[in-house]
């Protein structure tokens, strides 16, 4: 079972600053993923600004598919979107501990790395959808007329 | 500075360690070791060969253009021994000991603590001492050691001349000759390496063997760590150095175990020829080494292997040698299939890995090639090193694959800095020269290669590393991203690193006060205390704690908690401009301020932040730093007061207390904090003290308007006090809103403080912070509790006069630095700021860059707009010391009185002067309760002019209160008239310039007339102190007030109840003329025998005299009602209008006419007085009006006729006259208390009016006598003879000062008959005329007084009667006479409409003759 899984999808404004971040547990567990471990994703979220920053300059116009940003600990791996409006969108893959480094067992979890694959347990490209589909909710959201926009800190600097 | 640790070339530098030795100060030392590391580098050219022969393995001349490179350090490091087999340049190989020539230690103690020096650290192989400062003639304390030292005859003590004499040769030539002994006791060292079969892999079985415990999982575990080194350390004599090349085993016998181990002697050869700097040895080595490793699948050393050759291949590319590029031993083939695959091996500007192919190029050593070949050894590398973990014992220790993989991304980070492997780069690398700004030209390799390549370095589980270990790769990594510009995972790595560092600083805090024997709870001063040493990772008071700030802030940086760094070099700038540039900029830069920190609330990621700051917290607390906990708690109760918890909050108000109280209690007195919250001062206001009275100011025109038409020294009119209020002087208003303050009186500032937090903020002290003239302010403490707002008083006292700026508070807040806070009375407002955003990331966070602004265009241009929210300054004006004046006393009891209507009471009010200035300025003004209710009814529309000149003359005239002023009061009390309006009476003008002497006592006199509705009412002085005469003020002055509230009841006295006027009638006068008449004709005599028989009259005429034609006069009728409970006298006077003066309104008072009657309590009675008919040539003329404001068309509501307005106006001055010449005065006859009677209450009915009117024509008929024929028996009584020619004369007066054109009609009748008798008694028999009855005159001139006579016959007895009329021939619109000097008709305005409608609309007019003439006539006898 290594099939990755979606851990974290993160919304960054056009300021850099979360408009939503919402971490999926691996494994299905009763209580509420704990601050700690939705700190942990903000961390990784942010760092992620960085990737963004430096291929901005690279990207062409209207190419809003940042693709792998980095992966983290051989387990997550980040992706990102960037809208026209600025908004990023971060999609958080836990592709399952594939990466087998010797001893490097442990936190790994529910995909028992099995899967001998190298890495990267998704394809490139193969998260546009998700991306597609995040950036439309967003925009339904945004055009709700009753949505009071930048509530959370995303309208104002 | 010390070399980087993850430098590339690091495995090329030999590490030395400097140790402090006898007495030496700390910073004598650092300064030594600074020296000491200014010549680190050796030349091996330079270095003198060892003789000695089987030590020449090293020898310098092998290489001589190679160079060494001390790696000198004061930190050793016992952690990692079990790797120094596997790494030589692990190792410490020399220990310099530094001692202080001028602190004189004893050479005995010296060489005794080298030697202890030697069992401490006997894995080094070389122990040397240098005497520094010492003279340069004195090698004899090296000497004598030497000679102790029997058997040693290398050098230990080695003097260092001081640095003045020494020159830089010098210190080159000591390092040189340190550099050949320890050169030949590495290649002792190296023989023996040689002479051992193999060598065990780090993490071998037998290497864990030397360690206490066997298991993986804990070997690198701390105390392991330190158990290992303890036992090293305690093995001092027995122990041989050679002791710690332990583990070498001989099991190994198979012919592959032998090449193997051969091969691993080989490479750590190697790596001891690369550290002695003879680089091409050491390539040569390492790639035989590497043959073998790669032959025996030694994968392990094979990597290390590699990674020599490349670290030789970089070297020899700096030093610019020519060499042969070796045949890199690289993987065979099908390993490199089995490897897994990476990404980088399929890079197209990497050539597959060829082992045949690279070596022969000759091209390939072009730095470009090699910097190529350096990426492809280190996949290599990691390849094996991956590799190698497959087989137990033989797998790498993380920290070395981490540091390599470090090492390796430092070398490409600088490589991307400097845009190649240049020369720039290399000197980096090796020798830690500063890299010069970077200019980036390619992006060749890229970042995001760079970062992903050091993110391998990343320890996967980070726990298993000792804290040391983590922190040196953590440290590596952020550091590696930070070149490449990755803040933000920078940030990540660091904060890693500070999660790992607390528990590890605490650990040691914990260990560190149990070594010393304290409860690790007894905490931060037990650890401070350094003088104990305890802790191991006790930190250096000065560098160490500002390099953890650093990074910390950095940290805070790519968070956003802190603005960026360029913020840094412009606060100095800032700082000047605050002292030179005015205070507007003053006031926008605080501004400024609160906005940039508003903008960096408002960037980032709120949690993060919070989280950051937190842990920044726990590390200064942990380290301890005092400073760092307080800035980082402040900073997080500033970016995020709003998202705290209560319990958070508390927690952090307790900890900032604490810190400081233990920072106190050690002593540190400078231990603050800046406090967290920009709005904590919300307002700034002057309090009104209820009893100083604030001074108001008033411009100098309104004491010269006072002072207009009196003399300027006089004092000012109470009548025309300019302190009354008026409405439409608004400049009044907006002086009076000015807060003003006095020299040398305490003002109360009310202070208002927020506080948001859910703790009690505890503020040590306010004090306002004011430009101008100086301010004494006591200062405040006050504890504000949670959550509200909070006002304090802050008394201050002025120094000097002159204005005042309060643009703030000094507040120092327990904890907290004293700071300046301006006043936001106004919160931040989102919509001024720019929402354009034209930086985003972590660039906005920097603070903005000002645009300059050209010269020329700055001048045109507006200035900047202002930013908000704007700083409240408050302006005071402070005054000249102002006297103040209470009320002392006053003659009244409780401060009431009862006066009856009328009456005028005189109260004593006694100020005394609480200062020291004089008052010179006094102005009495009163209020009382009808002022009012008459300015009510005045705004009322629909009064009568007369209604409204009567009330108008209430309120200018009879005021309640006068001040009775000084000398004047005297003569006024007794006097019976007492006219307060003559305020204009010269006897003011003497000079009074002091009223109130400074801390003196005045009594001035105040008289209160009863009026009707009085009740309650206040004295009001405004005072103050001028200094100068009035004329000379010159811009504003200040008065202050007292006030002294008067309650009165006023009761009624006498009333009036009626009024009459009623004609006086000759005929009763002369009565005793038909008394006297017996007496014959003996004309009109003396009085006495006139008066008779009523009383009143009798006394009437005697006082009226007879000097006037009795038909001048009327009777005044008043009914006087006494409505006190008491007996009252009255007495009405009566004057002669004709005497009365303009100037002394007093005048014909004397003497003249008066009535008194004695009236009962409740009685009514009647007073008759004789009244001089008025004349008045225009009555009708309009109504003045009192009030200055005078309106310009004065609408009737009511509609009124013409003529009901010439009634009205001709009653309102008829009865003004009357008014003027009577007057009456009422006494209590028990009490002797007096006051006037009102007769304002009168009215005046048309029918009155007649009766006073003195006509314009006077038409008088008399008849004229002729002795014996004619005898005037009365005013208007004759007594003729019949048959006799006799003469009528009229006598025409015009009093107008018109001209008129008269008829005058003559009608006799008979007397005492009925209206038409006269008619049938047929007049004309008897009574015959000489001429017509009607005749026309001629026009009778203004002024003129005719006579026409008209000649008669009585033909028969009887009584006769004879009246007169005069009727205006030809008036109106014909008027030719009206042209002439009739100066009220007619008249057009200025604007061409008649002034008067009245004036004009009179019509004819017929005057009829007051009396009948009376003719009686009689034959004569």
């Amino acid at each position: 079972m290594s099939t990755p899984k979606i851990s974290c999808i993160a919304l960054i404004g056009r300021n850099n600053s979360p408009l939503h971040l919402q971490t999926f547990p691996s494994q299905p567990q009763s209580q509420p993923p704990s601050p700690s471990t939705t700190l942990k994703y903000h961390f990784l979220t942010h760092a992620t600004l960085d990737v963004f920053q430096s291929r901005l300059p690279l990207k062409s116009n209207g190419d809003s598919d940042f693709g792998l940003l980095y992966s983290i600990d051989e387990e997550l791996a980040a992706y990102g979107w960037l809208t026209n409006t600025g908004v990023k969108i971060v999609v958080v893959v836990d592709v399952g501990g594939a990466g087998a480094v010797a001893g490097g067992g442990g936190a790994g979890g529910g995909g028992g790395g099995a899967g001998g694959g190298g890495g990267l347990g998704v394809k490139d490209g193969e998260l546009k959808g998700v991306f597609r589909a995040l950036q439309t909710a967003y925009i339904r959201l945004v055009c709700n007329p009753f949505y009071e926009l930048g509530v959370g800190g995303g309208g104002e600097g | 500075m010390s070399l980087d640790t993850l430098s590339y070339a690091t495995p090329s530098r030999i590490k030395a360690l400097i140790l402090p030795l006898g007495r030496i100060k700390r910073s004598r030392f650092s300064s030594f070791v600074t020296r000491l590391r200014g010549s680190n580098i050796v030349r091996l050219g330079d270095v003198t060969p060892d003789s000695t022969p089987n030590r020449t393995l090293f020898s310098p001349q092998g290489f001589p253009s190679g160079q060494l490179i001390y790696d000198l350090t004061v930190s050793f490091d016992r952690e990692h021994e079990y790797l120094e087999s596997f790494e030589p340049y692990r190792r410490t190989y020399l220990i310099i000991a530094v001692a202080d020539h001028t602190e004189s230690n004893d050479p005995e103690v010296l060489s005794q603590q080298l030697e202890e020096l030697k069992f401490l650290y006997p894995r080094a192989l070389y122990h040397t001492c240098l005497v520094f400062d010492s003279p340069p003639i004195a090698p004899d304390p090296t000497e004598s050691p030497r000679s102790k030292n029997a058997g040693e005859e290398r050098l230990v003590f080695i003097p260092v001349p001081a640095k003045r004499e020494s020159r830089s040769p010098s210190m080159r030539t000591i390092m040189c000759d340190i550099t050949s002994v320890l050169l030949s006791e590495l290649s002792g060292l190296a023989r023996t390496i040689q002479a051992f079969p193999t060598i065990d892999s780090p993490l071998s079985s037998e290497n864990q063997a030397a360690s206490a415990s066997g298991g993986r999982d804990h070997r690198m575990s701390m105390p392991v760590g330190l158990g290992a080194n303890l036992t090293v350390a305690g093995n001092t004599g027995a122990a041989s150095k050679r002791m710690t090349m332990t583990g070498f085993g001989s099991a190994s016998v198979s012919e592959r175990t032998r090449n193997k181990g051969k091969g691993r002697v080989n490479i750590v050869i190697a790596s001891l020829y690369l550290l002695v700097g003879r680089v091409p040895d050491a390539l040569k080595e390492f790639v035989e080494g590497g043959n073998i490793a790669k032959n025996n699948n030694d994968h392990l050393w094979h990597g290390k292997a590699l990674e020599g050759i490349g670290i030789c291949l970089a070297i020899l590319v700096h030093l610019k040698v020519d060499f042969q590029m070796p045949l890199i031993p690289y993987p065979t083939v099908e390993v490199t299939k089995t490897t897994k695959s990476s990404p980088s091996n399929s890079k197209p500007v990497t050539p597959s890995p060829d082992p045949g192919g690279v070596p022969d190029t000759a091209l390939s050593t072009s730095p470009a090639k090699i910097n190529e070949l350096l990426g492809e050894l280190l996949e290599t590398i990691l390849n094996l090193y991956t590799r190698s973990a497959n087989f137990a014992g033989e797998s790498i220790p993380q920290i070395c694959f981490s540091e390599t993989v470090i090492r390796f991304s430092k070398l490409r980070a600088t490589t991307y800095i400097t845009g190649g492997l240049n020369d720039e780069c290399l000197d980096h690398v090796i020798f830690g020269k500063p890299l010069p700004p970077g200019k980036n030209s390619k992006i060749i390799p890229y970042r995001a290669e760079i970062s992903t390549l050091v993110m391998r370095g990343y320890p996967s589980p980070l726990e298993s590393l000792m804290v040391l270990d983590a922190t040196r790769v953590l440290s590596g990594i952020s550091s590696v991203l930070g070149i490449i510009g990755s803040r933000r995972r920078k940030a990540l790595m660091t904060r890693e690193l500070v999660k790992i560092l607390i528990p590890g600083l605490i650990q040691a805090r914990v260990v560190g006060a149990a070594e010393v024997g304290v409860h690790p709870a007894a905490g931060l001063s037990a650890i401070s205390g350094g003088a104990l040493g305890g802790s191991p990772l006790d930190l250096g008071e000065g560098d160490a704690e500002s390099g953890v700030m650093e990074l910390l802030e950095d940290l805070c940086r790519a968070y956003g908690v802190l603005p960026g760094r360029g913020g840094d070099s412009e606060s100095p700038s800032a700082a000047n401009k605050k002292e030179s540039r005015n205070e507007g900029i003053v006031s926008s830069l605080a501004t400024a301020e609160v906005i940039a920190e508003q903008e960096i609330r408002a960037f980032g990621w709120p949690a993060l932040k919070i989280h950051v700051l937190r842990n920044c917290t726990a590390l200064c607390e942990a380290l301890p730093d005092f400073h760092g906990v307080l800035r980082f708690t402040t900073q997080l109760l500033r970016t995020a007061d709003a998202d705290l918890t209560k319990e958070e909050q508390m927690r952090l108000s307790t900890t900032i207390s604490r810190t400081v109280g233990a920072a106190r209690k050690l002593g540190l007195p400078n231990v603050e904090a800046d406090y967290w919250d920009q709005f904590l001062l919300r307002d700034v206001e002057v309090m009104e003290n209820s009893m100083w009275r604030p001074p108001i100011s008033h411009s100098k025109n309104e004491l010269m308007d006072a002072d207009s038409d009196t003399s300027p020294s006089a004092p000012i009119e109470v009548d025309k006090n300019p302190f009354i209020y008026n409405p439409f002087l608004k400049k009044t208003e907006a002086a009076v809103a000015e807060p003003v303050l006095v020299k040398g009186e305490a003002a109360e500032f009310r202070v208002t403080l927020q506080n948001p937090f859910e703790f009690d903020v505890e503020v040590e002290s306010i004090t306002l912070d004011a430009t101008g003239v100086g301010l004494e302010v006591q200062k405040v403490g006050v504890v504000i509790n949670p959550y509200r707002t909070y006002q304090v008083a802050v008394y201050a006292t002025p120094q000097q006069s002159g204005s005042i700026k309060v643009t703030g508070c000094k507040i120092k807040v327990f904890g907290c630095r004293e700071r300046t806070f301006p006043i936001f009375t106004e919160g931040l407002d989102n919509r001024e700021r720019d929402t354009k955003r034209k930086r985003y990331g972590l660039k906005a966070a920097d603070p903005k860059v000002e645009r300059p602004v050209s010269t020329v265009s700055g001048r045109l241009s507006k200035p900047p707009p202002q930013l908000r929210p704007i700083p409240k300054n408050l302006d005071l004006t402070v005054v000249e010391s102002q006297p103040l004046l209470v009320v002392k006393s006053t003659s009244l009891s409780q401060s009431a009185l009862m006066v009856l209507e009328g009456e005028r009471r005189v109260f004593n009010i006694t100020f005394k002067n609480l200062s020291g200035t004089d008052v010179d300025l006094l102005v009495f003004s009163f209020r009382d309760s009808t002022t009012g209710r008459i300015q009510q009814a005045l705004g009322d529309k629909g009064n009568s002019p007369a209604e409204m000149y009567e009330l108008e003359l209430m309120l200018a005239k009879k005021r309640a209160f006068v001040w009775h002023r000084g000398n004047k009061a005297t003569p006024g009390a007794n006097g019976t008239s007492n006219n307060s309006d003559g305020g204009g009476s010269g006897d003011g003008a003497g000079d009074r310039a002091v009223f109130v002497p400074g801390h003196g006592v005045a009594t001035f006199e105040v008289e209160v007339l009863g009026k009707p509705g009085l009740t309650h009412g206040s004295v009001q002085a405004d005072y103050g102190h001028l200094g100068i005469p009035r004329n000379e003020v010159t811009d504003r002055f200040y008065t202050r007030q007292v006030v002294f509230p008067v309650t009165v009841t006023v009761n009624a006295s006498i009333e009036l109840a009626r009024v009459d006027f009623v004609p006086f009638s000759t005929d009763l006068q002369f009565d005793s003329f038909n008394n006297t008449q017996m007496n014959g004709v003996g004309g009109l005599k003396d009085e006495q025998e006139g008066v008779g028989q009523k009383g009143q009259f009798k006394e009437l005429f005697r006082r009226m005299g007879l000097k006037d034609d009795p038909a001048q006069y009327c009777l005044m009728l008043l009914d006087l009602r006494n409505a006190w409970p008491q007996a009252l006298k009255i007495r009405m006077n009566v004057r002669d209008p004709f005497s009365k003066n303009s100037e002394d309104p007093e005048s014909g008072w004397e003497g003249s006419f008066y009535a008194e009657d004695a009236l009962q309590a409740g009685h009514t009675s009647r007073v008759i007085l004789p009244i001089k008919r008025i004349f008045l040539q225009n009555p009708s003329h309009p109504i003045p009006s009192l009030s200055a404001n005078q309106r310009q068309f004065v609408v009737s509501t009511t509609k009124v006729s013409v003529e009901q307005e010439r009634q009205s106006r001709e009653s309102f001055w008829y009865r003004e006259e009357v008014l003027d010449c009577v007057r009456g005065r009422w006494e209590e006859i028990s009490t002797g208390r007096s006051g006037d009677i009102e007769l304002r209450g009168i009215r005046l009915s048309p029918r009155m009016v007649e009766t006073i009117r003195i006509e314009d024509i006077g038409v008088d008929v008399s008849v004229k006598q002729v002795e014996e024929q004619v005898r005037k028996i009365g005013p208007a009584k004759y007594l003729v003879v019949t048959d006799n020619f006799l003469t009528l004369v009229t006598t025409l007066t015009n009093r107008t000062t018109r001209t008129v054109i008269p008829l005058l009609r003559l009608l006799p009748a008979l007397r005492n008959q009925g209206a038409n008798g006269g008619v049938a008694m047929d007049l004309t028999r008897r009574f015959a005329f000489n001429g017509l009855l009607q005749q026309s005159l001629r026009p009778l001139e203004a002024g003129e007084v005719r006579v026409v006579e008209i000649g008669f016959v009585v033909l028969c007895k009887g009584e006769f009667e004879i009246s007169a009329s005069v009727e205006e021939v030809r008036r109106g619109g014909s008027g030719r006479d009206g042209a002439d000097g009739d100066g009220h008709e007619g008249v057009l305005g200025p604007d061409g409409i008649p002034i008067d409608v009245v004036a004009k609309m009179i019509g004819k007019k017929t005057w009829v003759s007051r009396e009948m003439c009376v003719v009686v006539a009689r034959d004569l006898e």
